[in-house]
């Protein structure tokens, strides 16, 4: 019941939101100071603001730590909206962490390019907020609300460079796209909510297991709620940034500002993923009828379309951000092979690689965003001999692109590996096919990218710094990376432990 | 027996060796260059007493395992072994990329630690594939080799070099996706990734539909790298552009990594499916003779020298494929007689062989071609005439190592080409015949075009009469292979014996079924 005991679980969420708070005092109270130094304009107090983020964050993630665990298959339920489980708990340490990199990796470009810092963090500790919800989400009016709150922070983030025309039309795109695609899934959702009455997940997936009759007496086909399940996955769709709902993401990456694409590449996608494997274990389990059709073909088709859509589109990107989002959505549709076999090794297979996806994109976006701040420059050409300029940055973003595509030795393959053999469990030959062949593809355009940093030289060009707090994500992201790579038994096992809860029902 | 881990030692020393290039300043070359060869150095130490080892504890079993948990929750074992089949391939690896960071210490002069970091790293790759006993495992340590090999050609190499080098990375990749395809089909059927035990198992033995298709994917991939007619247009241009150590662990070694894995995996796995595809419809046979004939007649047409021995190592991995395919046309002709496991064997020895040999020929055939680029900077057949006047011991070497490509017996690849022979006229005699027009053009372009071409005729004095003769260090880099070369041509029982002892066991399996 609605007992105040388990609003203890919300802890790592109130962090964020006092975090936000606090800063937003403080926001009406510090002297706004920009100061002109040699590397360029300075807002002096984006390192306060900056400072209170990452307590904020941090206390976040130890209290996320050492939150009493429910046990494997245990799940308490919070305000009758959340379910606090094994997988919440996963879910929501890599949600903090990516966080925290983020708030660090945004640190000098904060200081440099953005002229309401102490707005931003709020916003960006706010927008962590949304993601905690989503992903923990076990109510479809929550899932709702959670899932437009943490678009409407992406709107505004996405808006932030209010002096460049580029980002204000990507918030502009983002916000009527994101409006629309809710709106839809509002939709599905209210008509579930007509059939069974209920906006639990659990209570409405009893009702499905009886069946629907309509007051004459015949019984409802599970074939005809298809609609239903096409608006919800529609939503889904929009929010982890697969086709055919992902035409807003290339403009948002490009247009916002770096620290924001990389949060934008990460958060959203691990949320919306957590809330959709949610959705699909509890609602529309494998084994009903409904959760049959779910998957296969509906989920199943957004992960090839997703494949494609990026991987084929990824080939004639020139602008850096856009061609990470667009790797983003043909990243997403690979893990959604995770989803449409929903057999244990599949989702944590789905969870393996979100972590290495994490820790690849923290890689690739701590470069991104020190080329931006440091110089302002987004086309893969300029990346021009980034080995001579930055040889540790250069370094990581090489690793980064090959756990991306997959190689061996990086987390990527072994997430790539673990959801072909859950593909191939399932029987899912296509979908193996697929995810092979388009990890092919891939090459192509991060091939780009690595031969324009590595292989090309251009020794007229100045060394690029790496501010200090870049390097934390740097050395993180490495080691992530190749530690999943090699050695990835202890994620394997948390993985494995937080998917347990969701075949308990 | 041994206490410690000799094979993940030698293993990881490279890659230890990366590491440690990795710690040094960009600017303190004079220090990447010792500490690279030194690691190098240590490696092919521990190869080649990986080497004797096995020699002494038996060839026909895999000696050395280990065996760790690597990822228990997928049947993944971290399990590695040699056996008399790779671990002649272990010693030669070792050797020749002793050789080649030798040589590049003294050529390669941009971007020195890099340059090092990458070769090393491609060692482990290429040792790690002759060591896994786990399939996916032997993918990883495939693909590790790929990413430095492509940095090498991309980075180092000659003018179209990135053209080559994305599709040598492209190519060689697709065909790896389908071999990891085909992998984990493997795995779906037989519930292990260990390729002892998987080829016990006989996958799909009972369904042709599944075990053609699992068979095509894998010999793809491992035919891709060999490389096999029609799979080879990536090879040209590779090892035409690649600097010239990264061009002889390319022939030497990396060619080697695809036939290894048809001997070890493909056939093994899918012997009926070899049988079928060799004899019943010649696909594999047509295609390992238009390597052969073709190959070499399409190096008869090269007046580009480093593009002549590119394609003459096309035609060279054509007599690998015909001695796989030999032993396994024996399959259906064996009946379970015991004492036709023998001659059924001798044409994987042969393959193997060759392999060997090959590896050795060409790999001191690029030193050559590098060495004469780095004196003349062309590679035009035409340019040169006479050169034998000016550089006697380079003619010599040349010589050896021609007469060693082209078989003569004496020197080491005259074996092999007995052994494919031997195997391939008694069970695939058509292919037989017609292979031996590939022997006569092979030495039609070796004694036309590269032994006439340059060193014979007229010395143009004004442009050649300057040239250098071998240095000290490029002595030191050929002499150890001359010596192979003449040492196993005349005793190779040393190396057949070991292959032999190998596939003989290899054979035993599906042959005697």
């Amino acid at each position: 019941m609605v007992g105040l005991e388990t609003v203890g679980y919300l802890i790592p969420s109130l962090c964020l939101l006092v975090g936000a708070l606090v800063i937003m005092v403080l926001d009406l109270v510090v002297k706004h100071e920009v100061v002109v130094t040699p590397a360029g304009r300075e807002a002096r107090e984006a390192t306060i603001f900056w400072m209170v983020a990452v307590v904020a964050v941090v206390a976040a993630g130890l209290t996320s730590l050492v939150l009493p665990s429910p046990g494997p298959t245990g799940s308490v339920h919070i305000l009758a909206s959340l379910t606090y489980d094994g997988f919440t708990a996963f879910v929501w340490r890599l949600i903090l962490l990516a966080l925290a990199m983020v708030v660090l990796l945004g640190e000098s470009y904060l200081r440099h390019r953005i002229s309401q810092p102490g707005l931003y963090y709020a916003c960006l500790l706010l927008f962590g907020l949304g993601a905690l919800l989503l992903a923990s989400a076990s109510n479809t009016v929550m899932l709702l609300l959670a899932l437009d709150f943490l678009s409407l922070l992406g709107y505004i983030l996405t808006g932030f460079l209010h002096y460049d025309q580029r980002s204000a039309e990507a918030a502009v795109k983002y916000l009527v796209y994101g409006s629309a695609i809710s709106a839809m899934m509002a939709y599905g959702l209210s008509w579930l909510y007509g059939l069974t009455g209920t906006t639990d997940y659990a209570v409405t997936a009893e009702m499905m297991a009886g069946r629907f009759t309509w007051t004459a007496g015949q019984v409802i086909a599970p074939r005809t709620l298809t609609p239903i399940l096409v608006f919800l996955l529609a939503g889904f769709s929009f929010k982890i940034g697969s086709a055919p709902f992902h035409q807003w993401l290339p403009d948002a990456f490009e247009g916002a500002p770096a620290p924001v694409a990389s949060a934008l590449a990460i958060v959203p996608k691990v949320a919306g993923f957590a809330a959709l494997v949610r959705v699909t274990m509890v609602v529309l389990p494998p084994g009903t009828s409904l959760g049959e059709i779910w998957r296969w073909p509906l989920v199943a088709f957004l992960a090839v379309a997703a494949m494609l859509a990026g991987n084929l589109t990824g080939l004639w990107q020139d602008n850096i951000k856009r061609l990470m989002a667009y790797s983003g959505i043909a990243q997403v549709g690979y893990a959604l092979v995770g989803v449409a076999t929903a057999t244990e090794r599949g989702l944590s297979g789905l969870l393996l690689y979100l972590t290495a996806y994490t820790f690849a994109e923290l890689g690739v976006f701590a470069a991104i965003t020190v080329m931006s701040d440091k110089l302002d420059l987004e086309d893969v050409q300029d990346y021009r001999g980034l080995y001579h300029r930055a040889p540790m940055l250069a370094t990581v973003l090489l690793i980064g692109v090959l756990s991306l595509f997959g190689m061996p030795g990086t987390g990527g393959f072994m997430g790539k590996l673990w959801l072909l053999l859950g593909a191939l469990e399932d029987g899912r030959w296509l979908l193996l096919v697929m995810m092979t062949i388009n990890g092919v593809v891939s090459l192509s355009y991060y091939w780009k990218v690595i031969r324009t940093t590595f292989v090309h030289t251009d020794h007229r060009l100045a060394p690029v710094s790496v501010p200090a707090a870049s390097w934390l994500v740097l050395a993180a992201s490495a080691v992530g990376i190749i530690g999943i790579g090699i050695y990835p038994n202890l994620v394997l096992q948390w993985a494995e432990n937080a998917v347990q809860v969701l075949f308990a029902f | 027996m041994l206490a410690y881990p000799i094979l993940s030692i030698a293993l990881f020393t490279p890659l230890l060796g990366a590491l440690v290039i990795g710690l040094i300043p960009r600017e303190w070359v004079k220090v990447i260059r010792p500490v690279g060869v030194l690691f190098a150095l240590v490696a092919a130490v521990a190869t080649g007493f990986i080497y004797v080892q096995t020699a002494v504890l038996g060839s026909a079993d895999m000696q050395l395992m280990e065996s760790f948990d690597w990822i228990p929750a997928l049947d993944l074992y971290y399990t590695l072994g040699v056996d008399g089949l790779s671990a002649p391939m272990v010693a030669l690896a070792g050797l020749l990329t002793l050789l080649a960071l030798w040589y590049s210490s003294f050529t390669v002069k941009e971007r020195v630690k890099e340059y090092f970091i990458l070769f090393l790293m491609l060692e482990t790759g290429m040792l790690g594939v002759f060591m896994s006993l786990d399939m996916i495992l032997f993918y990883v340590f495939w693909e590790v080799g790929l990413v430095p090999m492509f940095l090498l050609i991309g980075v180092w190499g000659g003018q179209r070099r990135e053209y080559a080098a994305i599709k040598f990375f492209i190519y060689t990749l697709a065909g790896s996706v389908f071999g990891l395809l085909g992998i984990l089909a493997i795995y779906h059927e037989t519930g292990t990734f260990n390729i002892m035990e998987a080829a016990a198992a006989m996958p799909f033995a009972n369904d042709p539909r599944w075990a053609t298709i699992v068979f095509w994917a894998l010999f793809c991939a491992f035919a891709i790298k060999i490389p096999v007619f029609p799979f080879h247009t990536w090879l040209p241009d590779a090892h035409t552009e690649a600097p010239t150590s990264g061009s002889v662990i390319l022939a030497g070694i990396l060619l080697k990594l695809g036939s290894y894995g048809m001997i070890r995996i493909a056939l093994p796995m899918f012997p009926e499916r070899f049988y079928h595809f060799s004899v019943t419809v010649p696909i594999i046979t047509v295609m390992a003779l238009m390597s052969l004939v073709y190959g070499a007649l399409v190096c008869m047409a090269q007046w580009d020298l480093k593009r002549l021995v590119a394609y003459s190592s096309v035609a060279h991995m054509g007599y690998v494929t015909l001695g796989i395919v030999a032993t396994a046309a024996t399959l259906g002709l064996a009946g379970g007689e015991e004492s036709f496991v023998d001659a059924a064997a001798a044409g994987l020895t042969g393959a193997a062989m060759q392999q060997f040999s090959h590896g050795v020929v060409t790999g001191m055939m690029f030193f050559l071609v590098g060495m004469i680029y780095d004196r003349t900077h062309t590679r035009d057949l035409k340019a040169y005439g006479g050169l034998a006047k000016v550089m006697p011991r380079y003619y010599g070497i040349m010589l050896v190592t021609a007469f060693a490509s082209l078989g003569l017996p004496g020197l080491i690849g005259f074996w092999s080409e007995l052994f494919v022979f031997r195997a391939a006229i008694r069970t695939v005699p058509v292919a037989a015949f017609i292979s031996v027009t590939g022997m006569i053009f092979t030495a039609g372009y070796v004694l036309w075009k590269i032994v006439q071409y340059l060193f014979l005729g007229t010395l143009d004095e004004a442009k050649w009469g300057e040239l250098q003769d071998l240095r000290w260090w490029e002595e030191v880099t050929l002499w150890p292979l001359v010596i192979l070369t003449v040492a196993f041509g005349v005793y190779p029982a040393p190396v057949v014996d070991a292959f032999n002892a190998a596939v003989t066991r290899l054979v035993q399996v599906f042959v005697l079924k």
